[in-house]
């Protein structure tokens, strides 16, 4: 299946916040409840339609807790997307974002989107982290926000796609000031620089 | 048989060439390798009769020359016969003819490679007239022989054509490794017989504690069993020492929060095996959970790391019993810590490792990898952590674990297996002191965890203080973490070893409610394993293991604050009973025990002379009796020569392997079944090396690719003629076993197979790094762990052979 453009995600975040599930729910369109902790990264991958345009979501799913600092590295290269998630039943999990937000920030492109996830959004009763404070540390960072559900699926496909507009948008804008990203990160990463080469300005094209 | 002893050149493979003549019909030709040691004149005539799908009589002759060089047939009829055309008719081939008596059917034309094809292929030319694998081979060929006569008959089926040549050992095999007192004076031939066919499941509660390492080198069964006390008893308190802190209150914010780490983990591994699964209650998983903070607490360089908690479950579901479980995750640990290790080095290594060889089995791939940024192998990284136990079924794991295992060299600790790291101190634990002498220790935990746990060393960013920093109770620290109370259970109960009831039934789900289940504990330090006394008679009763009830004490001191949560939690974590596919318990059943017996006696005897004079050094897994004993095979003198009185370094130790894994594949051609798909795998490889290291002829190599894992029977002939052309040069730019992924040469050749068996899926799929990161992560726990472990055992002989031949020549 050809697609126009090849978009990068990292998904982040403490061990147990469900970043496992969130991939699951939006490339299976299920909920699994138990499944094994994520070693190193997974990997999902699917198709998405913005504008027109045919888009392939290429997702890595990042262990929570990882010994091994230069292959989270890895993780990072030529992410055009973050998804950034704490547990808003888990207070922890919200106080470490800062933490995970430097890591990101440090190791990836400085235009990647960054979108971050309040998860758990079914567990209203055990809610240990409102809805407000997320907002909050959002607009605080400069990212988008949004509290979703793996389980019940809400938000789930919003989340995805709205950050894939995010960068969308920002290539359209220019923003994203692609060639000169793409020198530096093409050694490292195919992937990224893939999706630049072919196209005046922007990305481009595989089969 | 032949095996004959003292023949100056000692050949491992015989090729034949073999020839049927009927009648007017167009001879046909078929050709094969067979092991000379382990070929009967009968298997011959089966193999013939198979090769050639001939119903009725036929006889055999083979070409010879006669003293005037001419050449002439000769009868075959007899073992004898057979033998003196291996020696004198054999060179480069042997060439057979085959005449029908006149009724015949079927001249299918199939190639059929005999049971005893094709490792013998992948030996020859590395042939070092040693008669040490003779002497061996023809020691286990007997064995290997009448049992592959059961499966001869060219089943074909592709379940049983991977299946390990020798059965799992027995309680009754094991018996002949120990002497009369118990006393492990056979290591060896544990190991090889455990690499050849793994253990029976019954039995590995005992042989995996020696093949981890547990035990001191010298131990009688009764010292053994007094040494296991001791070690639960120190486990115990480990243990209770923490867990008391947890329930003053006093412990630290660092090992609270590993706690809490563990937790999470726990409650996801291996749940859907039914040790593990059911309700989040499951005994298993505190036991579990015991073990790894026990762990972590007590080793801080290491603390707990994601992936351990893989590592550890497999050990309680074969152990059963938490302290025991512990040793051996100690004992285990103490090879895998350093994948775990903050820096790394280890796994670098290990990727580095497996990229070379890669890079040297498959280059057509390997570029592949590189097109597809891929070369780092990092997509691997959860085979190398977790040593592959993921990748296979469950069950199967446990055997590829311990066939790993048993490819390693033994290191018994010297004096007696550490429980705890040198620096840890049990002051550690509680809440840091007001004292800055005491600031500094506590430190240590905290600079690991804020290393390890990179976003927990940040507490100071955090806006307002959920995570307390004073402790006020029990259960505020926890639920300020999490809102299970699944913690506070695991923290204040304190459960027997499970039992094998818990194994075989499927899971009980604890009903009762969180409230009881918070009130429930024992005294601290009121465990006991009763399993102790069967550590030492498990030789004879593995499999009648008494079930024991827990005790539980009710505790006062820890009450659930937050029990409210708890369905919450635990519907998060219900377990999905439908996923059970995988745990299926694969059996060899064709396995004739009791030939092994005999085998194994007439084994023991021998050696159990050598060995009463060295009681004391050569008793599990210590090096010494393993150098001896590889002496003792190679020649009858040497049988008597004295004990080496130092101990062998590691690299004598796999030497001695190399010797021994050397030979194992020759046993396991014996597989009765048809191999060919097999030796085509490895030619191919090889001839992927070989290509690559001169024209790299790319097309060459792309049809030999594929066909790898297809595993078709397309037949010997390329498997024949593959043998010219292995050099295996290339694999001599691999580093020595001893270093060699970075202390698991054989894991290196697991991940290769793994690899392997999927690359013409990739290629051809053209698949990106994603794509085929996601293939991978698909076949979590559905390689098929005999085919796996086949090819590898395969691989891993070409690259000892390779390593023994650079020896050599530097000699």
């Amino acid at each position: 299946m050809s697609y126009a453009y090849l978009f990068k995600y990292i998904i982040i975040g403490d061990t147990g916040v469900g970043k496992s599930c969130l991939l699951l729910q939006f490339t299976d369109k299920r909920f699994q409840p138990v499944h094994d902790l994520t070693i190193g990264v997974e990997f999902g991958a699917r198709m998405i339609t913005i504008d027109g345009k045919q888009i392939k979501l290429q997702i890595w799913d990042t262990a929570g807790q990882e010994s091994f600092r230069s292959i989270t590295r890895s993780y990072y290269r030529g992410a055009a997307g973050a998804l950034l998630v704490y547990d808003i039943t888990r207070r922890d999990t919200f106080n470490h974002l800062t933490t995970w937000l430097e890591d990101a920030r440090q190791h990836s492109n400085s235009n990647m989107v960054i979108m971050l996830i309040g998860n758990k959004s079914d567990l209203e009763a055990r809610r240990d982290v409102k809805k407000e404070e997320g907002e909050a540390f959002a607009r605080e960072h400069g990212l988008i926000f949004m509290e979703t559900s793996a389980k019940t699926a809400a938000n789930v496909e919003e989340a995805f796609i709205n950050t894939a507009k995010e960068i969308y948008q920002k290539i359209q804008d220019g923003v994203f000031d692609i060639n000169n990203e793409l020198h530096e990160i093409e050694i490292d990463c195919m992937l990224f620089s893939d999706c630049f080469v072919n196209e005046h300005n922007c990305m481009i094209v595989i089969v | 048989m032949s095996g004959f002893y003292g023949i100056t050149e000692r050949r491992e493979v015989i090729r034949v060439k073999i020839k049927k003549h009927d009648g007017f019909m167009q001879p046909e030709c078929k050709k094969f390798s067979l092991d000379p040691q382990i070929t009967s004149f009968e298997m011959l005539q089966h193999i013939v009769a198979s090769a050639f799908s001939i119903k009725g009589d036929f006889t055999l002759s083979y070409l010879a020359r006669d003293d005037e060089g001419q050449e002439i047939y000769l009868s075959m009829l007899s073992d004898w016969d057979m033998d003196a055309a291996f020696q004198s008719a054999s060179d480069p081939c042997l060439q057979i003819k085959v005449d029908l008596k006149p009724f015949d059917d079927g001249l299918d034309d199939w190639d059929i490679i005999g049971p005893v094809d094709f490792p013998q292929q992948r030996a020859h030319g590395y042939l070092d007239g040693s008669s040490l694998l003779g002497t061996l081979t023809s020691q286990v060929g007997k064995t290997v022989s009448r049992s592959m006569q059961k499966v001869m008959g060219f089943k074909g089926e592709e379940e049983s054509k991977y299946k390990p040549s020798k059965s799992p050992v027995t309680d009754l095999e094991f018996r002949n490794y120990l002497d009369s007192s118990g006393h492990m004076v056979k290591p060896e031939e544990l190991r090889l017989s455990i690499y050849q066919g793994g253990i029976e499941a019954s039995l590995r509660r005992v042989v995996w504690r020696h093949l981890l390492n547990i035990f001191p080198a010298g131990l009688s069964g009764k010292e053994r069993f007094d040494y296991m006390k001791t070690k639960e008893n120190e486990y115990y308190k480990l243990r209770d020492h923490w867990k008391e802190h947890f329930k003053n209150g006093s412990l630290s914010e660092e090992i609270k929060h590993v706690a809490t780490l563990v937790k999470k983990d726990v409650l996801r591994t291996d749940r859907t095996h039914k040790f593990y699964s059911g309700s989040d209650d499951n005994k298993n998983l505190i036991t579990l959970f015991h073990v790894l903070v026990t762990y972590a607490v007590t080793h801080p360089e290491v603390s707990y790391c994601q992936g351990m908690s893989d590592v550890a479950s497999p050990l309680l579901v074969i152990q059963k019993d938490e302290a025991q479980a512990y040793l051996c995750f100690c004992a285990l640990m103490n090879r895998l810590r350093t994948n775990f290790l903050f820096n790394g080095n280890a796994i670098e290594t290990k990727f580095q490792h497996l990229q070379d060889l890669i890079r040297i089995h498959d280059p057509v791939f390997y570029e592949y990898l590189k097109n597809v940024n891929a070369s780092d192998m990092f997509f691997c990284y959860r085979w190398l952590l977790l040593e592959c136990k993921r990748e296979f079924p469950f069950d199967d794991s446990m055997y590829m674990l311990e066939v790993m295992w048993s490819t390693l060299p033994p290191s018994p600790p010297d004096l007696e297996l550490a429980l705890a790291d040198p620096d840890y101190r049990p002051d550690f634990l509680s809440m840091p002191p007001t004292s800055p002498s005491f600031t500094s220790k506590q430190n240590i935990y905290a600079q690991l965890l804020a290393r390890r746990i990179h976003i927990h060393s940040k507490v100071k960013d955090i806006p307002n203080g959920s995570q307390n920093c004073v402790v006020t109770s029990v259960n505020n620290n926890l639920s300020a973490d999490d809102n299970s109370p699944l913690e506070d259970k695991m923290l204040s109960q304190d459960y027997p070893s499970v039992n094998d009831e818990l194994m075989t039934k499927s899971i009980i789900l604890k009903s009762s409610s969180i409230d009881n289940s918070l009130k429930e504990t024992c005294p601290i330090q009121g465990y006991k394993s009763m399993d102790i006394e069967r550590t030492y008679s498990t030789v004879e009763t593995v499999t009648e293991e008494d079930e024991h009830n827990s005790r539980e004490n009710i505790d006062n001191s820890v009450v659930g604050a937050t029990s409210l949560n708890t369905e919450n939690d635990k519907s998060s974590f219900c377990v999905d009973h439908a996923i059970n596919e995988d745990f299926n318990l694969k059996r060899n059943n064709e396995f004739d025990e009791e030939d092994l017996k005999v085998e194994i006696n007439n084994e023991t005897e021998d050696c159990d002379e050598q060995n009463n004079s060295q009681d004391s050094h050569c008793e599990d897994d210590s090096a010494h009796g393993q150098s001896q004993f590889y002496i003792s095979l190679e020649s009858s003198e040497e049988r008597e020569a004295p004990k080496p009185t130092t101990p062998p370094t590691k690299g004598s130790f796999f030497d001695n392997v190399k010797k021994r894994i050397m030979i194992s594949p020759l046993k396991k051609q014996s597989d009765a079944v048809s191999k060919s798909s097999n030796s085509k795998t490895v030619a191919d490889n090889r001839s992927n090396s070989v290509s690559s290291q001169g024209s790299g002829s790319e097309n060459n190599h792309s049809k030999n690719d594929f066909s790898d894992s297809r595993q078709d029977d397309s037949g010997m002939n390329s498997a024949l003629s593959s043998i010219e052309v292995i050099t295996n040069d290339n694999l001599l730019e691999l580093p020595p076993p001893e270093e060699f992924g970075s202390g698991n040469p054989f894991l290196m050749f697991i991940c290769l197979t793994l690899l392997l068996q999927h690359r013409d899926v990739v290629i051809q799929n053209h698949l990106e790094y994603d794509e085929m990161a996601m293939l991978f992560d698909k076949m979590v726990r559905k390689h098929d762990v005999h085919k796996v472990l086949h090819q590898a055992r395969i691989l891993y002989a070409d690259y000892l052979q390779s390593q023994q031949r650079k020896i050599q020549e530097s000699v």
